[in-house]
């Protein structure tokens, strides 16, 4: 008889707690309320910015949504992934914060669509740069975005969204996107100005309590990160324990991991500790293994990236096709000694997708499912390259393929050892 | 109020319940995410993680036993951060998890409440630092350099120590077998 031993120590719960964490309850529950109240996992109010711009353009006599100048024929130009063929124009976008979003094209496949979506910026200041980071926001319960071209002429980023689960039957389909990242720069060539060998020895309360201190002044800023200061530092039971502190809202993203550099080199960090993040204070605590005589003669460094970020809300609602190309079906899965019920799968030129449900099916996990089609052109392995989400009441899992598949040539799928035919 | 009236009051819809448990229990189950996911994960998938708990809880209450609520809790904390972790491909990096026992014969089997007892009470059995080392592995599902950091200690004494505590384990499971 084979147990877990996790299984068995979770269901014991002794309840010792390493570590304890101080989530920001209001916070919490803020998110916690959005994700109940909305209908779609990252479903959005209507957009407001497109109203408004609406009323502007009607002034102005232009139209808010208008044509997008780099349209698909321009695109296809461009772009060598088969994709670009399976999507049908859009050309709308939005402006706000002066950075375009724009639907070039966008095809629906099922519970599936495939969007080529650029993001341009026209105020001149070049933010838009092929190392942007966004995260589109659409019908799906899952969005991936990729960047597939970089226009250095015009200044544009194409990318290709991929959007998964969606679950309303028509109608136009939103895509939004509520803040971009940019100029990003990597930082901690330079030690913070900290005299690490006069640090306070604290005990293990009096240190909690520097930590929380709400009122903590710098002591020293920490080098390129645009406004992010070492609070508090101390040397409290083996370790070195120090607290940054950032300003809500100020515009950056800061990925900080301090590293400690000893006078022989060694390099020690941890990611151990915890951060508080709130509307008024957003801070991080941090705990280094280390001898006390070696932070004589070491350099405190803070290893990472920094991004500027920018909020703004743009969302687009886009009418178009649904493409007959997809095969449908609701089946009985047989995987990993369960039998997955009235599953769902589609079939597209995308690759394959697949909706359970949770209930009953407890910690199923889709990673191990093998899946694989037959083809005229012979069987195609999918089963590594999945994709998994998994909500509160489903899991959904999709399994890209590189070029797209002729739906019509598909005979066979199978799924863990269930054969669907065609 | 206390967890009973509360999930009354969940189960019709009163937002003011949820707050409360948000309240009452968030640092508990934040406490279990994030030991798992970070710093595998980001602050921002624990905090989603979290949130989905809490996304449950609200959807459940009118099927949550009053008494239970901490383990219901405490379960789903566990599985979200095991979702998240399978969503981005990754598995908790424990060491011979898996433990093979005898087969029993047919009246010797334990039951499930028969191996909880055991497994708490060759826990509670063991000294420190074991016993925070084994929790520390197998409960939060951190990794031993991880461990190993954490404690200043040396990553082989960590596998030493967990090889030790999983004999405890077997040994108290298998307490009676011929």
């Amino acid at each position: 008889m084979d147990v877990r031993i996790s299984d068995l120590l979770f269901a014991a719960c002794p309840g010792d707690l390493p570590n304890p964490s101080e989530p920001d309850a209001g916070r919490l529950r803020a998110l916690v309320m959005k994700k109940i109240k909305s209908p779609g996992r990252r479903a959005r109010r209507t957009g407001r910015t497109v109203l408004l711009a609406a009323a502007l353009a009607a002034l102005l006599g232009v139209s808010a949504l208008a044509a997008v100048s780099g349209g698909l024929d321009w695109l296809r130009e461009r772009i060598s992934s088969g994709f670009v063929d399976e999507v049908e124009p859009v050309e709308r976008s939005v402006t706000d914060e002066g950075i375009e979003l724009s639907i070039i094209a966008a095809q629906r496949f099922g519970d599936q669509a495939l969007y080529y979506v650029s993001l341009r910026d026209t105020s001149g200041l070049g933010r838009v740069q092929p190392d942007i980071m966004w995260q589109p926001i659409s019908a799906g319960s899952s969005t991936i975005s990729e960047l597939v071209y970089f226009d250095e002429t015009g200044g544009r980023a194409i990318f290709e969204v991929r959007a998964a689960g969606i679950e309303r039957a028509d109608g136009p389909m939103p895509l939004a996107m509520s803040s971009l990242r940019y100029d990003m720069r990597e930082v901690g060539r330079t030690p913070a100005e900290l005299d690490l060998s006069g640090l306070p020895e604290l005990t293990g309360s009096e240190t909690g309590a520097l930590m929380r201190e709400p009122n903590a002044e710098p002591l020293c800023e920490i080098p390129g990160s645009a406004g992010a200061y070492i609070t508090a530092a101390a040397y409290c039971e083996g370790e070195l324990v120090l607290r940054y502190d950032e300003t809500p809202g100020d515009g950056y993203v800061r990925e900080l991991r301090p590293v400690l550099v000893t006078a022989e080199g060694e390099r020690l960090s941890t990611d151990r500790g915890s951060a508080v993040w709130s509307d008024i204070y957003r801070y991080t605590r941090r705990n280094i293994p280390v001898n006390r005589e070696e932070l004589t003669g070491a350099k405190l460094y803070f290893e990472g990236v920094v991004y500027s970020e920018l909020y703004g809300e743009w969302e687009i609602q886009a009418d178009f096709g649904g493409s007959a190309q997809i095969l449908e079906r609701e089946l009985d899965i047989a995987f990993d000694g369960l039998v997955l019920e009235d599953a769902s799968v589609t079939v597209s030129p995308m690759g394959v997708c697949l909706s359970v449900s949770r209930a009953g099916s407890g910690d199923i996990d889709l990673g191990r499912l093998p899946v694989s089609l037959t083809t005229e052109s012979g069987e195609l392995d999918l089963t590594t390259r999945g994709s998994f989400y998994y909500g509160g009441d489903c899991a959904r899992a999709c399994w890209p393929v590189e070029t797209p598949l002729d739906v019509g040539e598909v005979s066979s799928l199978r799924l863990g050892s269930t054969e669907l035919q065609f | 109020m206390d967890d009973r009236s509360a999930l009354a009051a969940l189960a019709a819809g009163d937002e003011t319940a949820l707050g409360w448990f948000i309240e009452r229990y968030s640092a508990y189950a934040a406490t279990i995410i994030d030991n798992m996911l970070l710093p595998r994960l980001t602050a921002a998938d624990a905090e989603e993680a979290l949130a989905d708990v809490f996304v449950s809880l609200w959807r459940s209450a009118a099927r949550i036993r009053p008494e239970g609520v901490r383990a219901y809790l405490a379960g789903i904390a566990r599985n979200r951060a095991r979702d998240a972790l399978r969503a981005h491909r990754l598995e908790l990096p424990l060491e011979e998890d898996l433990l093979s026992l005898p087969s029993p014969g047919p009246d010797e089997a334990l039951t499930e409440r028969e191996l909880i007892e055991r497994t708490r009470s060759a826990v509670d059995a063991m000294t420190e630092p074991d016993r925070g080392i084994f929790l520390r592995h197998y409960y939060y599902g951190q990794g031993v350099a991880e461990i190993a950091a954490a404690l200043d200690m040396n990553a082989n004494t960590v596998k030493t120590r967990l090889r030790r505590g999983r004999e405890r384990l077997r040994a108290e499971l298998t307490k009676g077998d011929a």
